[in-house]
């Protein structure tokens, strides 16, 4: 299976251990990995902002890219990108043409986890990791794309990893784009209730499949002066204890 | 001038105006498709069985007799636990009979006088079905006048036939119908609830606190 | 399109003042407590009722369909439910706006010679500001469900559809009662509610008029359904000698069977039980003089924006809505700051989509940003709204400013900074090289405002959402080097 990687741009500039470790399991798992350099962003700022028109400008962009690309997947450490991908129709939706490439970029479009899971039939990619985790699910990868057990099946799979499932796993951390910096103050109230049940689960890490998150998260906890850390999913499964 | 009536309609048709639903109107047998209906209930111990249970847990209190005479008794010993002295009874038969039997108790029709019945102790109805899935009583204004007897008293007692509770919500709605849609049908699960302080629930805040149903087993 | 003629209004509407409302709200610790207590027990009752219904996936589709099938032909169905409701003796008014239904309330209460009006819960009353207008008159309209008359005592709106003043504690409660109807204090809440009892059977007694919302009206029979919990729907359609209800254009199913469906959703949704306590289905006033029951019922239509949400199946799902509150209590904002900070009477996710579709956006266009887009509420609406489409579509049309409802010059002015910035954004994204360069820069300059000290501080009021970012959160620094860079070396060495 040859699979290009879309390391989107939070991952890009921010986190780009994440892209390594994305690139590393897949490996693992088998794949061919590529990195298609054209690669900028999918659109989704400005998407969930309401500037439709620059949305479709940089969306169109991302379905050029990978047309020319002819790998068989399309692969994201990101639920929330590879979401946004799977909305990009509705930016063309007086437009039949751009609707059907946006339709097709989206059929070859997966995240990491459930694409290990759902496509490659890989559940243990032999990572070891010491300590109790918790999973926090991402809205877009849960509500979007439906996932919910395959990263918790790859986590349970990590050898020394411990997996504590909390009641709030399935809150949204606060996040929601440019919405955590146009009402911070909610945002970070929603942040707090979440972070009660983690704090009482005694993890040393929360894990999750979108670094957006992660930067919500880990930078709430690191303001608390919290011990827990924040973990990407594609570290995690890169780990060897 | 227009009227609102024709804006309001102009309106809609000038929105509506070249929408193409993507939805053609249900059939009546689809729109009829029972989703969700609990299954299993054809037989009548089995509706017996789940009425009981479903309206036992919304604090409903189910007594089963086995004629007419045992009602009588039923509902003299729920008219001495409240003290009840004076009834306001529907003008149904079968009420008319049972509850005549309490020579005790001063009984009056509860929609010819409303200032007795606002100082009655408790009312007396029958019901025209029973649902079993919801543990529902299910009256007709036009099988008789049980309106404000079943709901301004502090204690509603309804006088069931176990022959006559059907299935499903579903069935309900077709029996509504088959009996050519009274001015008004009745729906009742149970006393009268409120969860608008704190969310804590109290019954009885504006209908009855207590619902009794005797359920006669009539064959 | 709204009729030109037409002023859609949405009663005691501060729907801008989100943003500091909110903030009001997320500092009252007793507000947040009993916002959490509501939601997680709602949710929870919900999910119990939900997972005990095998088709409860295939019956949100059917009421989906159901409700697309009605308003996409609404003129069809409309016409047959007034015919049907005519035929069955029921006096069928209607109002273009909130003003216009007002004011038919009123001529009608003054016709009947109506001094108390026993009002059961109605979120379109609530909507258009009936009581006020009434009281204007010099009318009395009594609030009879036990959280909407403690709300009307208090001289307050509601913050939760379904539980009007979950916001009051029970002391709040009590102190309320002894000052406004001079009764011994007492914080028993069985107390209370029969103190409400005491004082609202005089006005049942009294009332001349009683007016009811509605829940869902039937077109191929002209019947209306009212959902309750208390009775006292039942006894203000019940005693007075005339009784009107109170709905919206959208509130039509075609078919009577299609109710079995609705009644199963609605009450698991709103507030898990598997039916609420009463449900009454009234067809027209009653046969004979001799029966109980109101002489008259009377029925009032109201559009107030409705119909220009029709045109487009994006904005048409809005009044698919059946009022059940569901989106409210899985709400991560709702749990956050409540009700009362959407400053509508529709509050939560479908607050904040029909408050600026049926009020005007540049009335509300806070409320389509007040949503991080999680979608929890597309995952428990009972007829399926996609509300973080509608957010996001009314999100476009506040920052474009290509109406219809018309956005505001300020507005626009109000946005023009944002705007650039996404324009350049997208000219950035859009090509592989310009992208490179500007992340080469940014990752050069960000790590100044992500550190603590002087710079940051500097950076902080140069740039407002990093100034908002790092009040409650540190700033992830940018790496040294992006991921491409690492990636070309790594596979450079490979």
């Amino acid at each position: 299976m040859r699979v290009s990687l879309f390391v989107s741009c939070l991952v890009d500039q921010l986190w780009p251990s994440v892209g390594l470790a994305a690139a590393d399991v897949l490996r693992r798992a088998g794949c061919e990995v590529d990195f298609n350099d054209e690669q900028t962003c999918c659109g989704q700022p400005a998407f969930n902002t309401g500037y439709r028109d620059e949305a479709r400008r940089v969306a169109q962009h991302m379905i050029e890219t990978y047309e020319g690309d002819t790998a068989d997947a399309i692969v994201m450490p990101s639920g929330s990108c590879a979401a946004m991908v799977h909305h990009l129709r509705e930016l063309f939706e007086d437009d039949e043409a751009w609707r059907a490439r946006a339709e097709a970029l989206a059929q070859r479009t997966f995240e990491l986890g459930s694409f290990l899971v759902r496509e490659l039939d890989v559940e243990d990619v032999g990572a070891r990791f010491d300590g109790r985790v918790t999973w926090h699910d991402a809205c877009h990868g849960l509500r979007d794309l439906g996932i919910r057990d395959e990263p918790r099946r790859l986590i349970a799979n990590v050898s020394g990893a411990e997996l504590v499932d909390v009641h709030s796993s399935e809150s949204c951390c606060g996040f929601g784009g440019t919405f955590s910096v146009k009402y911070p103050e909610v945002s970070v109230a929603m942040l707090d209730q979440k972070l009660q049940a983690v704090e009482q689960a005694d993890v040393q890490a929360i894990v999750s499949g979108d670094v957006s998150c992660l930067m919500q998260i880990g930078g709430r906890l690191q303001r608390r002066k919290s011990a827990v850390r924040t973990i990407h999913l594609a570290e995690l499964l890169a780990s060897r204890g | 001038m227009s009227t609102a009536r024709d804006a309001v309609f102009a309106s809609i048709r000038k929105n509506l105006a070249g929408v193409q639903s993507a939805e053609t109107p249900l059939d009546r047998g689809t729109a009829a498709t029972r989703l969700g209906a609990p299954q299993g209930l054809d037989e009548r111990a089995a509706r017996v069985e789940r009425f009981t249970k479903v309206l036992t847990s919304v604090d409903g209190r189910v007594h089963r007799v086995a004629n007419e005479a045992e009602a009588s008794e039923v509902l003299r010993a729920i008219a001495a636990e409240h003290g009840a002295r004076l009834v306001a009874l529907s003008d149904a038969p079968q009420v008319q009979r049972i509850a005549g039997a309490l020579a005790d108790l001063e009984t009056f029709d509860g929609s010819r006088d409303r200032a007795r019945l606002l100082e009655c102790d408790l009312g007396v109805t029958g019901a025209q079905h029973g649902i079993a899935e919801t543990g529902t009583l299910v009256l007709f204004s036009e099988s008789e006048r049980h309106r404000l007897t079943s709901l301004v008293p502090p204690i509603h007692v309804a006088l069931v036939r176990s022959s006559t509770i059907v299935p499903t919500l579903g069935e309900a709605l077709a029996e509504a119908r088959r009996a050519g849609l009274p001015p008004l049908v009745s729906f009742i699960t149970g006393p009268s609830r409120t969860g608008d302080i704190e969310l804590t629930i109290v019954v009885g805040v504006h209908g009855p606190k207590t619902l009794h149903v005797i359920l006669i087993d009539d064959d | 399109m709204n009729d030109p003629g037409t002023e859609p209004r949405i009663a005691h509407l501060a729907a801008n003042d989100f943003p500091e409302l909110a903030k009001r709200a997320l500092d009252d610790s007793t507000l947040r407590g009993a916002l959490h207590h509501v939601t997680d027990l709602f949710g929870d009752k919900r999910e119990n009722a939900v997972a005990a219904m095998p088709e409860w996936e295939a019956m949100r589709e059917r009421a989906r369909r159901v409700k697309e099938e009605t308003l996409s032909r609404l003129d069809h169905y409309l016409e047959e439910f007034v015919r049907n409701a005519e035929a069955a003796g029921v006096h069928v008014h209607f109002a273009r706006d909130a003003a216009e239904a007002c004011s038919a309330v009123e001529k009608l209460a003054q016709r009947f010679g109506a001094q108390t009006i026993a009002k059961s819960k109605s979120m379109t009353t609530e909507e258009i500001g009936l009581n006020h207008v009434l009281e204007d008159a010099g009318l009395e309209p009594v609030e009879t469900d036990l959280g909407e008359w403690i709300i009307q005592l208090a001289g307050e709106t509601p913050s939760h559809i379904i539980a009007p003043a979950i916001h009051k504690t029970r002391g709040q409660i009590a102190d309320l009662f002894a000052d406004e109807l001079e009764v011994e204090r007492t914080d028993d809440v069985q107390e209370l509610c029969s103190i409400a009892r005491r004082f609202l059977r005089k006005s049942f007694a009294d009332a001349d008029l009683g007016i009811s919302g509605v829940n869902f009206a039937i077109a191929e029979t002209g019947s209306f359904l009212v959902l309750e919990n208390e009775g006292n729907a039942r006894l203000s359609t019940s005693m007075p000698r005339r009784h009107l209800g109170v709905m919206g254009i959208e509130k039509l199913i075609p078919r009577f069977e299609d109710l079995e469906v609705f009644l199963r959703l609605l009450p698991r949704s709103g507030t898990g039980q598997h039916l609420t306590s009463y449900q009454s289905i009234f067809t027209g006033p009653k046969a004979s003089p001799d029966d109980e029951g109101p002489d008259e019922v009377h029925v009032l239509i109201l559009d107030n924006g409705r119909s220009a949400l029709l045109g487009d199946w994006v904005t048409r799902q809005s009044l698919g809505c059946i009022r059940c509150g569901a989106c409210l209590n899985v709400c991560p904002v709702y749990k956050q700051v409540g009700g009362h900070a959407y400053g509508s009477v529709y509050p939560g996710p479908i607050g904040a989509v029909i408050t600026p579709q049926l009020a005007g956006v540049e009335k509300a266009k806070t409320l389509p940003f007040a949503s991080s887009l999680c979608g929890a509420c597309r995952d428990v609406c009972p007829v399926k709204i996609d509300i973080p489409r509608l957010l996001l579509h009314l999100r476009g049309k506040i920052v474009t400013g290509d109406g219809p409802p018309h956005v505001g010059r300020e507005t626009r002015k109000g946005r023009f900074l944002e705007r650039m910035t996404f324009r350049a954004w997208a000219w950035w994204m859009s090509g592989a090289r310009r992208y490179r360069v500007a992340g080469w820069f940014a990752r050069k300059l960000q790590p100044l405002g992500a550190r603590p000290g002087l710079v940051q501080r500097v950076a902080r009021k140069l740039s407002p959402p990093l100034g908002a970012w790092t009040a409650g959160r540190e700033l992830r620094p940018a790496a040294p080097r992006s991921f491409r860079e690492l990636w070309r070396e790594q596979e450079g060495s490979r």
